[in-house]
């Protein structure tokens, strides 16, 4: 789920790409170490890395959020997209199993009737048929191999699980990013390019699927540190993100329906128990 | 007669005047960072303590010093004694003066937070117990109640001021305490240090107790 510690640490995570947009192992864009991190900088360690000419940005909410939900009700989004692994193949009334073994419900429906096998992670394909087969009656199996008998209509389907999420509520979070650096010059040249890539662009993605969108709210320079070799700007972002839950979702392979006729006490006709 | 002599008499001295006045207490001498008092002793002498040479006045609250009376001859500022009376350090050994000692209260262990290493992006920047580095370890300090308190930050409704306090310990070369710093007790007392002085008679601290 989308917290506001997961938008802190994807901002930090943005920021870190930008400062270092050859990767780590290369020098920064502003050409001096940089550390970035949500949270607030630790005294003795940001003392130590100024007297050394680093800097650090520290990513932390300005104040309270403002509630931007919009009543849109809360449907539930497909986040991923079930996978089969197993093959079912039927020819005739003989059902064959193939594929690699994962997570996946198994379906062989005879005659109208629907039979039903969680595969297991420790299954192979042969005891999923023996399995799938002792359900059916009359089946029998050899192998991956499911022979029915008295089959007039067969068919088989296997389902997987995907991953679906809703948003519960929106809200517009302030988000400080705070650059400390040793030199005015040096904050610029940490800044700068931060609040030019930031700037470009709306839209913010989460861990969880979920989106967000991002705006600059400005920005605050303070020079009051320089006692302590301290020069510090604050640019403040703007992020409306989603609070949400995530859900795994099996997909549907054997739909059961129970069918009246309108005149009350007609009887209720179910189909695919 | 020079001074080194004059200062040997006056230590033999306060052996034989400790041999009749004092009880046995084992000298140890830090030889790391850490648990200086689970090394080996070095020796065990008689030792006796004092506010003044006349013996008149009972040592008070809030008064961590006293004036040590033992054969100093092998002694140290930093070293301690550990007996009868409980812990001592040596704070000072000035030149034919009385031995200055500290009675000391508390074991506490100093510590620093740190961050990841390393440069771009790093976890959350907090102080957890984690995150925290031990510089010094087992330490017998004084920590006596300083002067005033501070409003917690936590401002709850059960919430009193949170005390400072005045915390003396000795020195270990190398080791540098700063503002910030973190001193932990055997109570689970968290001090976070205010101000640290360092003379030769060891480190003089004004902490803050941390509480919620």
């Amino acid at each position: 789920m989308a917290s506001l510690t997961d938008v802190l640490k994807q901002v930090a995570a943005q920021v870190a790409a930008i400062a270092y947009p050859q990767g780590t192992g290369q020098p920064s864009a502003a050409g001096i170490p940089i550390r970035v991190y949500p949270g607030w900088p630790i005294p003795n360690v940001l003392e130590t890395d100024l007297a050394a000419g680093s800097a650090h940005i520290s990513v932390y909410p300005a104040g309270k959020d403002r509630k931007t939900t919009r009543y849109l009700g809360r449907g539930w989004t497909q986040l991923t997209t079930p996978t089969h692994t197993v093959v079912m193949t039927v020819v005739g009334s003989v059902v064959t199993l193939s594929g690699t073994i994962s997570l996946q419900n198994l379906m062989i429906n005879l005659n109208g009737v629907s039979y039903v096998y969680a595969m297991q992670l420790t299954d192979t394909l042969t005891s999923a048929a023996t399995a799938l087969a002792s359900m059916i009656p009359g089946a029998s199996s050899t192998g991956p191999v499911i022979t029915l008998t008295g089959a007039h209509n067969v068919f088989a389907r296997v389902g997987g699980f995907g991953v679906a999420y809703k948003e519960t509520k929106r809200q517009e979070q302030s988000v400080q990013i705070i650059v400390w650096a040793p030199t005015p010059a040096a904050r610029d040249a940490v800044a700068s390019p931060i609040d030019s890539a930031l700037s470009d662009g709306n839209s913010i993605n989460f861990t969880d699927g979920s989106y967000g969108i991002i705006r600059s709210a400005g920005s605050l320079m303070t020079d009051q540190l320089q006692k302590a070799g301290l020069y510090r700007l604050d640019l403040f972002y703007l992020i409306d993100y989603a609070t949400t839950q995530t859900m795994q979702a099996a997909e549907i392979v054997a739909p059961v329906s129970n069918l009246s006729t309108s005149p009350a006490g007609s009887p209720v006709i179910t189909r695919n128990p | 007669m020079d001074g080194l002599k004059l200062r040997d008499k006056i230590y033999i001295g306060y052996g034989k005047a400790a041999k009749r006045i004092g009880f046995n207490y084992q000298q140890f001498r830090a030889t790391s960072a850490s648990n200086p008092l689970t090394s080996t002793a070095l020796q065990t002498l008689p030792a006796s303590f004092t506010t003044n040479f006349s013996y008149s006045a009972p040592n008070k609250y809030g008064q961590a010093t006293w004036l040590g009376l033992f054969d100093g001859r092998t002694f140290e500022p930093g070293d301690f004694l550990v007996g009868h009376q409980g812990a001592f350090f040596v704070a000072a050994m000035q030149d034919t003066l009385p031995i200055y000692c500290v009675q000391t209260n508390r074991v506490v262990s100093v510590l620093r937070v740190g961050m990841d290493a390393g440069v771009g992006l790093g976890g959350w920047a907090s102080d957890t117990p984690a995150n925290e580095v031990t510089l010094m370890q087992g330490w017998p300090a004084s920590v006596l109640q300083g002067t005033k308190g501070e409003t917690n930050d936590a401002k709850l409704p059960g919430d009193v001021k949170t005390p400072w306090w005045a915390i003396l310990m000795p020195a270990w070369p190398g080791i540098v305490l700063r503002t910030s710093d973190i001193i932990r007790d055997e109570l689970g007392r968290k001090y976070v240090i205010s101000s640290a002085e360092l003379t030769d008679m060891g480190w003089r601290i004004t902490a803050m107790q941390a509480q919620v």
